[in-house]
């Protein structure tokens, strides 16, 4: 048992040459082979005695290298054939990216559960009159675009720190965008109350819209880094948990309001106490965190991203920020907010089976890139690319399912869906609003298909460029559409702003996807 | 006052080991020079595990986990400036980095045919870095273009794969950070190695002139040979770090106005990798005689009643812990009692401590191999045992033997680099990779006290009269003088300073 693995003696310039195999397989050079003779105890006076002729181990690493690459030659090894790990089923890896791609709108998926079951969620209640209830989805709105560039940051450089496995640096990150966000809401919900009771507009909706405007960032920036460690769950029970005191204060007859307020303060605090604790335990036992990016460096690294946060939410929102304007109120149109948000929940769940998209083609490439041959390369990224387009179209004929079904479920079974919602919708021009909008995130769907290519590419300035574009002319036709028509008709812009993210995605996806090879370098 | 800049890689300050106690001597014992330390390291996450003295300063360049060089040195005035810069990278400036890039990688094709030229590549690399943006320039298309181009007739890419290429690419972006960051100005260049740390070093004699003095430990190249060759990688892969090893070391012996290695046995090696023989110059390594001094084994020791050896090692494979626990195993058939001590760190090679872990459970060695973890006292260590034990299958000059010796402890060794320079007559030399022969020197020097005492004393005498690191001190701050008085020029030619010139 104490002797060494039985290995060859070196006796003469055959044995050497095999024991060199078997230390090095094939060595890389002869002074590779001077070097593990050397290891293996011989010294120049050994030179002479294994081969004839040799004055030292150098000359001795020579012969036995040369010999290597004869006995070498002559077995023809085969290649050690690595055992491919058994490749995960397509339904399965499906299912698991789309829980994974899920996870991000759980809490918001469990807020509207809760809204269906018992009638009540942090962001709405039959208690709420019609103004203060869609000045909340204003608020909800204008948070999200205004810590939308925060939280795809955060995100990236917390994604960042997780690769790096810089633990203490994940959790330095994640606490310091999450104070910035909750401080920055708070500064924004002050600032919009202030200019309310300056400009004599000071209502129970405008102190609705300041309230949730001030206390929302930090929710959608908490979320946004569980998400980042896998904690989603913890999320969604953090914001789930409160909603049942504020159900229970509505029943014993609370003043809506405040109790909504509340609720959403304890759900901020829960989220915090719950995103310290899980970094906490992450970052336990790490190396001390590096030092910071310098703020010179930190608009390379995550400028593009952040500008990505923001023109996404843009595109989303654009149309009700359109439709709203010109109310002189702090409240969207209550038929329009409704068939939008309605509208919006086929895009929610087909979303997340983008992320399977993103890592399909990302395993695809992967392969094309393991190839020798450049040919069979090239045809593998080809083979990657054309099964992106299928699994996109495929995400759309879902798209287009779950669209007609929830057409249906309002139109057929509106008695089913809480706040009156179905009533709302099925006016006439909400009625046309509501199936544009179904359009137009159809649209959508390709283009955020497109640009999970660039997110797996690391490239986000396309998405910015083609979402910018799309963004103006999202306003410009919303803008038009709603000073010919109502409010409603801001669905129009919706639609302009889809289909030109749709094509600008196409058209520089048609450019960058000849080279994908480099890309796919340059995002490692 | 002499101003040095001190090129480390992986070792001082961050690590510990030989090459950073040897320079924790050499600033230690020079209060009259001020150092700069230029601390190449793995990653950005490196503590430092010395104190530095109030004459040296350290400036750290990892070579992973960094975004951008600004975040370690790289001068600019703010976001601004760096947009800037990246846009100067792009178009046209990016197909000049592209034939920059391309004269490198021919160099790197044939290491050896052109090392001045290829030092003179390196400089207009780390000019164009400090210049321009460093990320864009290793990220454009262009690069990209130009690697692939390379690599379609580049001997160490002939069955390399898309990966490979990605990878290897990836590597350069880190492995070139050294020529990212300005260097500091310095009278001397001091590397401790002839590797990626030593480019700084190259770069400032091409364009300032400034004497560049080389001290090999191990022979860093040997070292790659042997690491890499058994480094789990694809072919590809390994032959391009092979071939970046073998272009840095031949680049620092072209350009090194002294090399002054710590063994003798080191210059074999130096020579055969182009190093000229009137540049080589060794100074052997020393130790503190007054700290390492003779004493009973304290009463709070583990082995103060067993019959012990000592080693302290990094865990790792060219140590060869391995065979030491096999030798534990053939030294406990004779001597059942017999404790092996080892200090040292566990972090170097985490996959190779489990494997050692397995074998002292395999050969139920629990009781007698025992890892002990950093030493909180380094000079008190061999007195805790009897003899000293060294197993490595690569080494230069190792301080462990020198310490033993000079706490009078006798040294069973494996007979690998330097080692027989200190030992031959003064201890037990084996073959390296032979537990049965370092078992049976182990039970030779535990089991007759009456030969450990008089080879401890021995060894304590020759450590007195050859090896005291007041002798390494002097013979270095005479070199520092020398090469002072060496004029500065740019010129290509690596000129000795002249009293050397005469010496050879």
């Amino acid at each position: 048992v104490i002797a060494v693995e039985p290995h060859t003696p070196i006796t003469d310039l055959d044995s050497a040459a095999k024991r060199i195999l078997e230390l090095l397989g094939t060595p890389l050079h002869e002074r590779a082979t001077t070097a593990a003779l050397e290891s293996e105890g011989l010294r120049d006076v050994d030179a002479g005695r294994i081969a004839r002729g040799c004055r030292d181990v150098f000359d001795l690493g020579r012969e036995v290298h040369a010999r290597c690459l004869t006995l070498r030659a002559g077995s023809q090894p085969t290649a050690a054939a690595a055992t491919p790990k058994p490749a995960e089923a397509g339904w399965k890896q499906l299912a698991r990216r789309y829980g994974r791609g899920l996870a991000y709108s759980l809490p918001m998926i469990a807020q509207g559960l809760a809204l269906a079951t018992l009638g009540v969620s942090l962001w709405g209640s039959a208690g709420l009159t019609a103004d203060e209830q869609t000045a909340i989805g204003l608020a909800l709105v204008l948070s999200l675009i205004a810590v939308g560039p925060a939280t795809h940051a955060m995100t990236r450089r917390l994604y960042y720190y997780h690769y790096q496995y810089d633990v203490r640096a994940l959790e330095r990150t994640a606490a310091r965008w999450i104070a910035c966000a909750a401080a920055f809401g708070i500064v924004l919900g002050g600032a919009a109350a202030l200019a309310l009771v300056a400009a004599g507009q000071w209502s129970s909706a405008g102190a609705a819209f300041s309230v949730y405007l001030a206390l929302q960032p930090t929710m959608w920036a908490a979320n946004a880094g569980l998400f980042a460690i896998r904690r989603s769950v913890i999320a969604s029970l953090a914001v789930l948990l409160p909603t049942i005191p504020v159900w229970y204060g509505l029943r014993l007859g609370v003043s809506p309001l405040p109790v909504h307020a509340a609720g959403l303060a304890a759900a901020d605090v829960l989220l915090i106490v719950a995103a310290l604790v899980c970094f906490r335990r992450e970052a336990r036992g790490g190396a001390p965190a590096r030092r910071p990016l310098p703020r010179a460096a930190i608009p390379g690294a995550i400028g593009g991203y952040a500008a990505w946060g923001l023109v996404y939410f843009l595109l989303i929102f654009m149309d009700r920020l359109v439709a709203w304007t010109g109310d002189g109120r702090i409240a969207f149109q209550p038929g329009y907010e409704a068939a939008l948000q309605v509208a919006l929940v086929p895009l929610l769940l087909v979303l997340p089976a983008l992320e399977y998209v993103l890592a399909r083609f990302g395993q695809l490439l992967r392969i094309a890139t393991r190839r020798v041959d450049v040919d069979a390369a090239s045809m593998g990224r080809r083979n990657a690319i054309r099964t992106m387009t299928r699994l996109v179209a495929g995400c759309l004929g879902a798209y287009a399912l779950l669209g007609v079904g929830v057409w249906l479920v309002v139109h057929r079974l509106g008695h089913l869906l809480p706040l009156h919602v179905s009533q709302l919708i099925t006016e006439p021009d909400t009625d046309r609003a509501f199936v544009i909008a179904l359009v137009a995130y159809g649209a959508f769907v390709v283009a955020l298909g497109i640009s999970s290519a660039y997110q797996l590419l690391a490239r986000p300035w396309p998405m910015v460029a083609a979402g910018s574009i799309a963004v103006v002319a999202d306003a410009v036709v919303g803008l038009v559409a709603r000073a010919h028509a109502g409010p409603e008709m801001a669905s129009l812009g919706l639609l302009t702003g889809g289909i030109v993210f749709m094509a600008g995605m196409a058209i520089a996806w048609r450019r960058h996807r000849r080279r994908v090879d480099y890309l796919w370098f340059a995002a490692s | 006052v002499p101003h040095v800049l001190l090129l480390t890689e992986g070792t001082y300050p961050f690590v510990d080991g030989g090459v950073s106690t040897w320079c924790n001597q050499i600033i230690g014992g020079m209060p009259d020079v001020r150092f700069t330390v230029l601390a190449v390291t793995g990653d950005v996450s490196a503590r430092q595990l010395y104190d530095l003295p109030p004459n040296a300063d350290v400036r750290q360049v990892p070579l992973w986990g960094v975004e951008h060089p600004v975040e370690w040195g790289l001068p600019v005035t703010g976001a601004i400036d760096l947009a800037k810069r990246r846009r100067r990278s792009r178009g046209r400036c990016a197909v000049a980095f592209a034939e920059l890039l391309t004269a490198f990688l021919t160099d790197l094709a044939a290491p050896e045919a052109d090392p001045l030229g290829a030092g003179r590549r390196l400089a207009e690399l780390h000019r164009f870095f400090v210049d321009n943006d460093y990320v864009a320039a290793l990220t454009s298309r262009e690069t990209w273009d130009a690697f692939q181009a390379h690599a379609r007739t580049a001997p160490w890419a002939c069955d390399a794969r898309g990966t490979d290429l990605v990878v290897c690419l990836r590597w350069l972006r880190a492995l070139l950070m050294p020529l990212a960051l300005p260097i500091p100005e310095a009278d001397i260049s001091h590397a401790t190695l002839a590797g990626l740390a030593a480019m700084p070093g190259v770069v400032a004699r091409i364009e300032r002139g400034t004497p560049l003095l080389v001290t090999e430990h191990g022979v860093y190249l040997r070292e790659r040979y042997l690491a890499i060759s058994t480094a789990d990688l694809p072919t590809a892969q390994r032959r391009f770090l092979l071939a970046i090893a073998e272009l840095t070391a031949a680049v620092t012996y072209a350009y090194a106005d002294v090399i002054s290695p710590v063994c003798v046995w080191n210059t074999r090696w130096e020579r055969q990798l182009g190093a000229r023989a009137d540049t080589l110059k060794p100074i052997c390594n020393g130790v503190d005689v007054e700290a390492f001094r003779p004493q009973d084994k304290p009463a709070t020791s583990p082995g103060c009643w067993r019959p012990t050896a000592v080693a302290a090692a990094r865990v790792f494979p060219l140590k060869d812990i391995e065979n030491m626990i096999r030798a534990a195993a053939v030294t406990r058939r004779v001597i059942p009692d017999v404790l092996f001590l080892l200090y040292g760190s566990l972090t170097a090679d985490p996959p190779y401590v489990e494997r050692c872990r397995a074998l002292i459970a395999e050969l139920e060695l629990e009781e007698t191999f025992v890892f002990a973890g950093l030493a909180p006292e380094p000079t008190e260590i061999f007195n805790q045992g009897d003899i000293g034990v060294l197993s490595s299958v690569s080494e230069a000059f190792p301080f462990t033997v020198l310490e033993a010796l000079a706490c009078a402890r006798p040294v069973a060794a494996t007979d690998v680099g330097g080692v027989s320079e200190i030992l031959d007559g003064w201890g037990e030399l084996v073959p390296p990779r032979d537990p049965e022969a370092l078992g049976a020197a182990c039970v030779r020097l535990l089991a007759d006290s009456h030969n450990r005492a008089n080879l401890g004393r021995r060894g304590r005498e020759r450590v007195l009269s050859r090896f005291r690191s007041s002798f390494v001190v002097d013979s270095y701050r005479d070199l520092y003088r020398d090469l002072e008085t060496c004029a500065p020029g740019a010129s290509d030619r690596p000129r000795l300073p002249e009293r050397l010139e005469a010496a050879a």
